[in-house]
């Protein structure tokens, strides 16, 4: 529902300042250009280089031009600068998670949603992946929120919300010092699970 | 820089795919073509048997439904109009099934004849204008024999000896005309041949009456004219308009036109099945990356226009090679009838059936990409 994604008819949900109830369709799809998303699976088009699949993105917000530089550097910057022209199935599973955060953020977005993004990574690639995520969101002033069962990471978060079945448990704050320079939506999915 | 070329990128990104699918737009393409291809010849040779005629008007009797089944008229209606303004001369033509006696299996067949008076012009073909042709024909049971007649039909060397309808006739020589779906073979005589043939019909009745005009006389008028001057019991038609009566014959109330028809239909309900099985396909594969980027902010109306590109793409590389296989075919038909069935590609054919293709692809495409635009962003997050 953050992410647009839904038509909304009752209650109040606002994103980034707009309010989605009631939105239809179209300012959905507009709201939803403004926002990352990263998914469990990376979603990467199996035909498209991971440079193209990056593109994809630059090219919702009619970037023509400069689509190939903006994909190249923010590649480079996760690191991925060696591999932009190779296809999903030549890439790691971390290196692949890498090319759809590259995509999420190559718009440079204000909201990033991860849902799981670690889920299908071991250890090592997986606490890569939110390193630079975290990295990333500061250079680019972006909140990130993040969904995960994973337990590994739990330390890169600047605030913590616990769910349990449906229901907010705790709302804590790991790293003291960040705490109010990230603003969270107020409104939140009860299905979601935010640790 | 353009668009990422999504839809090429998709379609060749799976290699065998592509191919099958290439090969199943390609198989119905031909399919199509063939069809087309035996329409076509059937319009053809219909129509050049007039063509080849010298002839702009022609009388034919009204219960006469094409060619090959012709009723006899009273060869009196030509005369009634030869002395109209425009008209150069008048010449009856004479037609009817001979059975014709192979000499060397003694097996018999139908061979159709055609029947005209030496001294009328009444065909374009150099070869039959000659003076050494027509010397030959007017001798008595001398006839010409079409080198487009089927195989069966046995020698067609000058000089052979053989029964027609139990008549004892000479091959005097050849000519090339073909006989179409209506014969397998066919056969030029004389007028008086014609008599001694099909005894005891008179020359008095004949079955196709070609008026030839003076040079720069209206068609259109002289028409009207001739129209005026005779009885209901004759049609009074252009060649254009000859030509049409017998394609319409062919094509609209014969089984043929409606077999071939029902190939051409088929053949599309086939091709629509094999590309919208790859596009489904195609996109229940990619399910995810689109509702992906539906959730990125693209519209269903750009994944749309990838389904449909990816459709036409199809839509052309089946296109070609069935194209060039067609062809081949065309050629191929041509060969084992004889040339009795003279197919070939024309342009408008061609452009036609590349119409139909992408057509059939877009349907497709239609049908298919429902999927896509029912596909729920909200999906890809479970």
């Amino acid at each position: 529902m953050i992410g647009a994604l839904r038509t909304i008819q009752e209650g109040s949900l606002k994103v980034m300042g707009r309010e989605l109830v009631g939105m239809n369709n179209r300012d959905l799809v507009i709201v939803r250009r403004g926002i990352g998303f990263i998914f469990q699976a990376h979603n990467l088009f199996e035909s498209l280089t991971a440079s193209q699949n990056v593109e994809m993105a630059v090219e919702l917000l009619g970037g023509f031009r400069t689509k190939r530089e903006q994909a190249v550097a923010i590649l480079d910057k996760l690191g991925l600068g060696h591999r932009v022209d190779y296809k999903p199935n030549s890439l790691s599973g971390g290196q692949k998670q890498r090319v759809a955060i590259a995509r999420a953020l190559v718009n440079q977005p204000k909201l990033i949603l991860a849902d799981e993004p670690t889920a299908a990574l071991d250890k090592q690639s997986g606490r890569d992946v939110v390193t630079l995520m975290q990295k990333l969101a500061k250079e680019e002033g972006c909140t990130i929120l993040m969904v995960t069962h994973d337990n590994r990471i739990l330390d890169v978060a600047d605030r913590i919300i616990n769910l349990v079945d449906g229901r907010l448990e705790s709302d804590s704050h790991p790293n003291d010092f960040v705490s109010s320079h990230t603003q969270d939506p107020k409104a939140i999915d009860s299905q979601m699970f935010m640790m | 820089m353009r668009r990422t070329p999504l839809a090429f990128l998709n379609l060749i990104s799976e290699r065998t795919r592509l191919i099958v699918a290439i090969a199943g737009v390609a198989f119905a393409v031909l399919l199509v073509f063939m069809n087309l291809g035996f329409l076509g010849s059937l319009a053809l040779t219909a129509s050049q048997l007039y063509s080849r005629m010298n002839a702009q008007i022609f009388l034919i009797s009204p219960r006469t439904l094409e060619i090959s089944t012709s009723k006899p008229f009273p060869r009196d209606r030509l005369n009634q109009v030869a002395g109209l303004e425009g008209v150069e001369r008048v010449m009856p033509l004479y037609v009817g099934y001979q059975q014709w006696r192979n000499p060397e299996t003694r097996r018999t067949r139908s061979m159709f004849v055609y029947g005209f008076n030496p001294t009328d012009p009444v065909w374009t073909m150099p070869e039959l204008n000659q003076p050494e042709t027509l010397a030959i024909l007017r001798q008595p049971d001398t006839v010409l024999i079409d080198r487009f007649s089927r195989p069966e039909f046995g020698p067609q060397t000058t000089g052979v000896e053989t029964e027609s309808s139990r008549r004892r006739v000479t091959i005097g020589g050849q000519y090339t005309l073909g006989g179409g779906f209506a014969a397998d073979g066919t056969m030029i005589v004389s007028d008086q041949n014609f008599r001694r043939l099909f005894a005891p019909r008179p020359l008095t009745s004949i079955d196709l009456g070609l008026i030839q005009l003076q040079p720069g006389a209206n068609v259109e008028r002289v028409k009207k004219a001739v129209r005026a001057r005779l009885p209901q019991d004759v049609l009074v038609m252009t060649q254009p308009e000859i030509i049409d009566r017998e394609e319409t014959f062919w094509i609209a109330t014969t089984s043929i036109g409606f077999i071939f028809g029902m190939g051409v239909v088929v053949s599309f309900i086939v091709g629509t099945v094999i590309v919208y099985q790859i596009l489904s396909t195609d996109i229940a594969s990619h399910l995810p990356e689109y509702a992906t980027l539906k959730a990125m902010g693209y519209r269903s109306r750009f994944l749309f226009g990838v389904v449909l590109q990816e459709a036409v793409i199809l839509a052309i590389m089946g296109y070609i090679p069935g194209y060039i296989i067609s062809i081949g075919l065309y050629g191929l038909t041509r060969t084992a009838t004889n040339n009795a069935l003279p197919m070939a590609m024309n342009m408008g054919r061609a452009i036609f059936v590349l119409l139909l293709t992408i057509a059939m692809c877009s349907v497709s495409g239609l049908i298919s990409v429902r999927k896509v635009i029912k596909a729920d962003p909200a999906e890809v997050f479970s």
